[in-house]
């Protein structure tokens, strides 16, 4: 059982480490734009200059 | 009465007649080349030197995201962005500015406009977002804005400026934010704890299952500390003001069950409520995130809309006009107003004479004449030629102002929303159950007791009620938002399914608002050459009825003609070939409309009908709304005779066509009849709009309607109101289901609470399946609204 | 670094072209073997007697060369073209990209060599022994690098849905092997799983099904989202959908894992979990296909005449197809019937097929002719490709589906009196070997449609304007998304790539938690007073073998809890019968009868027959020949080293057991030897690879738990009324 109690505490950082990370993409808006994304991915630059 | 005849050849032209299309804009036109315009030509030219050819390649077969529409007018200055009082309203002081670009709707536009870095010197970066058309830039230091503005607008688009309202921007963005935020904490938490109450049903027992468990506990502990903090918010709040809203059961059911649970764990005891517990709260976030989602988008776009109508002022200083928005004027101030332009302030005319066109106070969409010390009011438009006005009082103070501060003042009284008064009542009712089960049972079996009004709580969780009616409303906005009907609000929707009377303004409303000529009717002379005479004398009148006559007559050629003038308020004269030509009203005793004449040294030669022409949906819609049990009326400031014919015209009897009505006359009317709906465009309506019982302002009034209107139509389709009037009933069908369901569920869920025939957690249980029953109702609709409200593939 | 360095530099196609061939290669080497195996499962006379080509290697390369081969490298085209343009730039670095596409050539060329030697781990799916699993793990962390640096210096603010999908698919495949991957080498070629049993079937189905979804799901929605928009010309249907669909997805298949152990030795409440976990992915899944099939609404005329989008709509549906069956498939009571038969063949070969191949070939339909800026040599001979797929597929699928059920319910039936209505297990295969015919037709046609599309793309290639032009971003003066926060030192931090991944490990760690906690702990439930024999040096060099051969593809060794399967092959398994099995050999299939309590079932000498012509002992067999078993010598010279790296893994041998590994097991194999001279055998087998795998044989199910007062009895009692319960016919054939 002893395994678990390193595992116990592993787990829970980790699921602090998931909210710490939705925490950091909210703040960098990425959610902000709504649907411009899917519709800028349509273009390619793809003459050469 | 009849309208007189139309020569078959003097039809109007079609737009497609040209045959040849632009290549940059794509539209047809007539002439040569390979260009509609000088402008086009100008930005093709630029975008391929720009190494920038390939927006054509983009553009072929582009996706557009939203129909096309013209840009309603071009060719504004933008000097004033750059003056510093002005910039700073503008930018913000981290060099961020926003437009709002008219024009935008396809993949090519994006392209075009994220581009501008490379186009106009001083851009940092640029995104648009399509979504609402918005353009954010960053400026680099000092970098002016007015070539910026000036650059999109030649290239086809049409930028508002938006003020940098930062404070109230960064407020709202920062509390979705924590929303969002508060809503994934509350996603992640639910999971992971499913992942410990999946084994534990599985039948996971002695080390696993304590494991569990208390797992359980510490990933509930951010769900109650943290994610349900607005519901203890809430809750507090209406129980310090005496009040019962809904997030008090749900609050109480958190805290009671939560420490049940807890209480529960430390004893041994195998029930634990915590997946249930974080499942509700997730769910609560959810749709209340997605709630103030869509209220915000529409309130955005609502917005955003106004700044259509953002009045410039041209102060003028040393002889030098210099832009500012209006706010920035003061008494005393000289300013010259333009052709086309509104008054931005009360005051007196300075120097030069022209005509205004008054139609937001009296609904003649005739000008009328000024002159140098004549006072004049803010709001009227500048019909003629360019004037300078003395500023008298300050916008705030004008009479447009004071309309508007009166309007704001008499702020509606809340209607009571049908659900929040009957879950009030349900609460309490629950509360007192709940509070009564557990006293009954305190005495002899207290764990029973509270099995039971925790269970009581948590089933009759009124969350399908409350949750579900915004959540109606939201959708059924959003599906009239995507059809370009801005309804303000849920209440406004409400109040729609009550209309029983509809009342129209005529102008711009049941019409197109603005003239165009009906016929001409040549009683002597050479036609062709009195067709040229009429054109020579009315090529260069910035009036109203002489623009119609031009846009008849394109194409025709002009004839050299001396001391050209224009006298206000009559008619244009001047002499050609030698003769003296004029042109003046005739009043005409068989036509209900404008008449004017052309006269050859005092002899009539042509005679020309205008009229403003009815929107050709009019009658159907009309129809329909009578067929639907509406009474019908117009409302007009316009003479009798020319209601009576647009009356019979559109199907109505001459009774329900009310002319000659002053504003105040009009919003007496719409009070007078219940459940009134009126349909407006100008600030002439704007009192009526108000007092309506549901106001709806159409595409191309001006701001002042738009405040006091309940819904707003961005195109400028009468078959919308149909439309709303069905998307209010149904939505009310919509919600007695809700209610019909949610009272269905609640009996039954309460019963069993009470009589002790579900533990909690069948009720954390049956109760996620009830919300989703009726959330599934409200997203769903009816079929009547799936079919009308179809989004466009 | 100069900020501008990347302003004129062009896209990096040259990787995705060389991608693209290798697709091309590896698909039709994929689909070829698989042809090959279709058809020596229909006749056995096709494994000629040749080890190297003996189904039980070539179907671990079939597999390896369609998964890790075909869809890798069209996984890697995908990611390359789209990350580039979806990232505006360049790919991090030219080096790392090379070394990238040649570093996983050598892989699958090591692979194809090692496993035609019967160098395996016998471990399906993760076949591949430690030197190559290392040389993954390395590709694979130089892909990860390549991406992430990609990412990390993307002009773009935003990371479009696809790239998720991506970042998904390259750390949780980082976990997933490497934590399947901890082995114990012997040598260079041979190591043992540092788990055992029951744990290590968690893992490796942990790891299974995560294969499945994280190298033929997630990289291909990724895929999806990035190319369906793109040839249609219209955006995903809805943006935010795709958004929820991807945490959704991410979140939940990890723990669907255990879906495939159903009724086995796994504790109750871990299947309950795969399985309600598996019923949850229904809702993200067709979340993925409505949103990819309504992106295409308006465009269904241009579904029938281009060839990208038939493609990709086919591909799509079956998607939603594969994504519907796989969670029915997960309950207890269809997996019931459905476990073990081809049933399962069809519904991975209609997610593989349908799914991941014809969205490649879709992609690669879009691809070619771009980066080779030319257009498709013939839509017309797509399209006869399309139909030709498709009716492959469709004869497979249909052919499977009717053998499966066929077969599972053969093996269930129980006549009136409560016996097996087929006691032999060899009369269900020869009820479905006219279906295997059929489903080898069904693979035939795909392959040949893969020809007409090689042809295709070989003219359109050929007929390209020689001077091509590389394509580049439009980089000068766009904007670098950041340079507000540049300035701020915390700046690599927040970068959301960052962000993902530790999002994504966040998510991948839990799930790798919690089905791992029981593993490591299972200890705990196996009752120290069970405790099995562990097996003997012989016996291990057995068990190599049988790994060799990869016995392991048609034979469980796991008997599920119900009464036909008791009947049939004897008492339910045990997981405390497994703890020292490295690695497990439970099996997913049956296309033979389960081996669990094989031993002592058969004297020694019919094994000997039967290895040498299993029609002799069971007519209508399908099983080939193993003469080179009574011709290879037995190696016992490593049998010390194996047994001391075993005892390493948690095997309780003693040091003497280690010191006289070899003297033992030639002491038991003269023993066994002997014994077959006795019984009209040839003499002097005591050497040969068949003693070692009688050795083994007879020890499955012997090893059974020894409860603690009576060792010897309740080891053989639990067998002996289930061997009395099979006829004894086969003996009879015995001299």
């Amino acid at each position: 059982m002893s395994v678990v109690l390193i595992l116990l505490p592993l787990a829970l950082l980790l699921a602090l480490g998931f909210v710490l990370g939705f925490v950091w993409s909210v703040k960098k808006d990425q959610y902000e734009e709504g649907d411009t994304p899917a519709i800028r991915m349509l273009i390619d630059d793809s003459k050469p200059e | 009465m009849t309208p007189p005849p139309v020569p078959a050849t003097l039809a109007l032209p079609t737009p497609q007649s040209g045959g040849l299309a632009c290549r940059h804009c794509g539209l047809a036109f007539i002439g040569s080349g390979d260009f509609c315009c000088r402008g086009c030509e100008n930005v093709f030219t630029l975008l391929n030197a720009s190494g920038l050819g390939e927006y054509y390649d983009i553009r072929e077969g582009a996706y557009c995201f939203q129909p096309p529409q013209p840009v309603s007018w071009k060719g504004e200055a933008f000097g004033h962005l750059d003056s510093p009082e002005v910039r700073a309203v503008y930018v913000t002081p981290q060099g961020e500015a926003r437009f709002f670009v008219e024009g935008i709707h396809c993949v090519a536009c994006l392209w075009l406009l994220e581009r501008l870095p490379r186009l106009v010197p001083g851009i940092r970066s640029c995104r648009l977002d399509v979504s609402q058309s918005l353009l954010t830039l960053t400026l680099e230091a000092g970098a002016a804005l007015a070539p910026i503005a000036a650059f999109i607008q030649g290239l086809g688009y049409r930028p508002h400026a938006l003020p940098a309202d930062q404070d109230a921007e960064e407020l709202q963005k920062r509390e979705q934010k924590r929303a969002l935020l508060r809503l994934g904490l509350a996603a992640a938490c639910t999971g992971n704890i499913m992942l410990m109450a999946v084994p534990l049903y599985g039948g996971a027992t002695g080390a696993f299952g304590q494991l569990f468990r208390w797992l359980s506990l510490v990933i509930y502990l951010p769900v109650a500390f943290w994610g349900a903090v607005p519901f203890y918010r809430t809750a507090l709040g209406a129980l310090r003001s005496r009040q019962m809203n809904i997030d008090v059961p749900i609050a109480l059911a958190i805290v009671v069950g939560s420490l049940v649970s807890t209480f529960n764990l430390f004893t041994g005891s195998p029930h634990i409520y915590f997946d249930s517990l974080a499942a509700l709260v997730f769910l609560l976030l959810a749709s209340r995130y997605y709630l103030r989602q869509v209220q915000l988008r529409s309130a955005r776009s609502s917005q955003l809309l106004q700044s259509f109508f953002a009045p410039i002022a041209h102060r003028l200083a040393d002889g030098t006009a210099y832009d500012v928005p209006p706010e920035l004027l003061k008494v005393g101030d000289l300013v010259r107003v333009d052709n086309g332009e509104r008054l931005p302030a009360d005051g007196v005319v300075r120097e030069g004479a022209s005509q205004l066109n008054a139609a937001w106070l009296t609904g003649e969409h005739l000008p009328v004449a000024v002159k140098a010390g004549d006072a004049v009011h803010a709001g009227t438009v500048n019909e003629g030629p360019a004037f300078v006005l003395e500023v008298g009082k300050l916008l705030g103070e004008s009479r447009l102002g004071q309309i508007l501060a009166q309007l704001e003042r008499e702020a509606r009284s809340p209607i009571i929303g049908m659900t929040d008064r009957v879950s009030r009542h349900f609460l309490t009712v629950v509360l007192v159950m709940a509070v009564g089960i557990f006293l009954a049972f305190a005495a002899t079996h207290p764990a029973e007791g509270l099995n039971r009004a925790l269970s009581l709580l948590i089933v009759t969780c009124p969350c399908a009620l409350a949750l579900a009616t915004p959540l109606t409303f939201s959708y059924a906005l959003a599906r009239a938002y995507r059809k370009g009907y801005v309804v303000k609000s849920g209440e406004a929707l409400e109040r729609l399914s009550q209309v029983r009377s509809v009342f129209f303004d005529k102008t711009g409303t049941l019409t197109h608002g603005e003239l165009v000529v009906e016929g001409l009717t040549h009683v002597a002379g050479d036609p062709l050459r009195n067709r040229r005479l009429l054109l020579t004398l009315e090529q260069s009148s910035l009036h109203p009825i002489a623009r119609a006559i031009r846009h008849h007559l394109e194409g025709e050629s002009t004839l050299p003609v001396e001391g050209l003038e224009e006298q206000v308020g009559v008619g244009l004269r001047g002499r050609v070939e030698g003769r003296m030509l004029e042109v003046k009203a005739v009043p005409d005793p068989a036509s209900v409309h404008t008449c004017v004449g052309l006269l050859e040294d005092g002899l009539l030669l042509t005679r020309v009908v205008l009229r403003d022409r009815l929107r050709s949906e009019a009658p159907s819609v009309v129809q329909a709304l009578r067929e639907a049990g509406c009474e019908v009326a117009i409302l007009s400031g316009d003479a009798r005779p020319v209601v009576a014919a647009l009356a019979r015209e559109v199907g109505l009897p001459e009774s329900q066509a009310l002319a000659a009505l002053s504003p105040e006359a009009k919003h007496a009317r719409v009070e007078a009849a219940p459940f009134s709906l009126m349909v407006g465009d100008g600030a002439n309506d704007a009192l009526a709009l108000r007092k309506a019982h549901v106001g709806v302002a159409m595409h191309g009034g001006m701001d002042l309607s738009l405040k006091v209107a309940d819904v707003y139509l961005s195109h400028p389709d009468l078959g919308a109101l149909v439309d709303l009037l069905v998307l209010g009933r149904e939505t009310r069908k919509v919600l007695w289901r809700n209610f019909g369901l949610s009272i269905a569920y609640n009996l039954v869920g309460g019963i069993a609470a009470l009589g002790g025939w579900i533990n909690p957690l069948a009720a954390a249980v049956i109760m996620p399946l009830s919300s989703i029953t009726v959330l599934l109702s409200s997203t769903l609709s009816t079929r009547e609204v799936r079919r009308r409200f179809k989004e466009a593939a | 670094m100069d900020p501008h360095a990347n302003e004129i530099a062009p896209y990096d196609d040259k990787v995705v072209k060389q991608f693209v061939v290798a697709t091309l290669v590896w698909g039709f080497v994929g689909l070829l073997l698989g042809v090959i195996i279709a058809f020596q499962l229909a006749s056995w006379k096709l494994n000629f007697g040749l080890p190297w080509i003996s189904f039980g290697r070539l179907r671990p390369l079939h597999t390896n060369a369609a998964i890790f081969a075909f869809a890798g490298n069209a996984v890697f085209a995908a990611v390359y073209y789209s990350t580039q343009r979806l990232c505006k730039t360049r790919m991090f670095n030219d080096g790392l990209s090379k070394i990238h596409f040649w570093g996983w050539q050598l892989i699958i060329v090591l692979a194809a060599v090692t496993l035609l030697f019967g160098i395996t781990t016998g471990k399906e799916y993760a076949e591949l022994e430690w030197p190559v699993d290392i040389l993954i793990a390395v590709v694979w962390v130089i892909f990860a690098v390549n991406f992430f640096g990609t990412l990390w210096r993307r002009r773009e603010k935003h990371l479009y849905v696809a790239l998720w999908f991506y970042i998904a698919t390259i750390v949780t495949v980082a976990v997933l092997h490497i934590v399947n991957s901890v082995e114990l080498p012997v040598s260079f070629l041979k190591s043992y799983p540092a788990y055992a049993g029951v744990q290590d079937a968690l893992v490796q189905w942990w790891y299974g099904h995560n294969a499945v979804a994280f190298f033929l799901t997630t990289p291909f929605l990724g895929l999806m989202y990035y190319f369906v928009p793109k040839a249609v010309g219209r955006p995903i249907y809805s943006y935010r959908l795709s958004i929820v669909h991807f945490w959704a997805l991410v979140f939940i298949y990890i723990w669907a894992g255990p879906h495939h152990l159903l009724y086995t030795a796994l504790p109750d409440w871990a299947q309950t979990l795969g399985m309600v976990f598996s019923l949850m992915l229904w809702a993200p899944s067709w979340g993925g296909t409505v949103n990819g099939l309504l992106t295409m609404r308006g465009s269904w005329d241009k579904v029938r005449t281009e060839p990208v989008l038939k493609f990709l709509a086919a591909g799509v549906t079956f998607y939603g197809m594969s994504t519907f069956e796989g969670p029915l498939l997960s309950i207890k009571s269809v997996n019931l019937l459905a476990h073990y038969t081809d049933w399962i063949v069809a519904h991975v070969h209609g997610g593989t097929l349908g799914w991941n191949a014809f969205l490649t070939f879709g992609m690669l339909f879009y691809l070619v002719p771009k980066l080779w800026k030319t257009e498709l040599y013939s839509k017309k001979l797509a399209d006869y490709q399309f139909w030709l797929g498709f009716l492959g597929i469709m004869i497979y699928i249909l052919s499977m589906w009717t053998a499966g059920v066929t077969q599972g319910l053969m093996l269930q039936a129980i006549d009136g009196s409560g016996r097996l209505m087929y006691p032999d297990f060899v009369a269900t295969v020869i009820r479905i070997v006219p279906l295997y015919w059929v489903r080898a037709v069904g693979g035939t046609l795909f392959l040949l449609s893969f020809v007409l599309m090689l042809y295709n793309m070989w003219m359109t290639v050929k007929l390209a304007p020689k001077e091509v032009v590389e394509e580049r971003p439009i980089l000068k003066h766009v904007e670098h998304f950041d340079d507000g926060i540049k300035q701020n030192r915390h700046r690599k931090l927040e970068g959301l790539p960052v962000v993902m991944t530790v999002l994504a490990v966040g998510a991948i760690l839990v799930g790798t938690i919690i089905e791992i906690l029981p593993t490591i702990t299972m200890h705990e439930y196996v009752t120290v007073t069970n405790k099995p024999v562990p097996y003997t040096a012989l016996e291990v060099a057995g068990r190599d073998i049988y790994l060799r051969e990869g016995c392991y593809n048609c034979h469980s060794q796991m008997i599920r809890p119900t009464v036909p399967e008791s009947l049939r092959y004897g008492k339910p398994s045990q997981g405390d019968e497994f703890i020292y099995d490295h690695p497990f050999q439970w099996g997913s299939k049956r296309t033979g009868p389960d081996l669990a309590r094989l031993g002592g079932k058969y004297p020694d000498m019919w094994h000997f027959r039967h290895m040498d012509d299993p029609r002799v002992m069971t007519p209508g067999s399908i099983m080939p020949a193993y003469t080179w078993m009574l011709r290879d010598k037995t190696e016992f010279m490593p049998l010390r080293k194996k047994l001391a790296v075993l005892k390493t893994a948690g095997v309780p041998y003693t040091a003497d057991q280690i010191q006289n590994a070899e003297q033992d097991a030639r002491a038991q194999a003269k023993k066994i030897a002997d014994g077959l001279v006795a019984q009209g055998g040839p003499r002097n087998m005591e050497d040969r690879e068949i003693v070692a795998m009688i050795a083994y044989l007879q020890k499955l199910g012997k090893a059974a738990p020894v409860a603690a007062p009576a060792p010897a009895v309740p080891a053989a009692a639990p067998t002996a009324p289930a061997a009395a319960a099979v006829p004894a016919a086969p003996q009879g054939g015995l001299p």
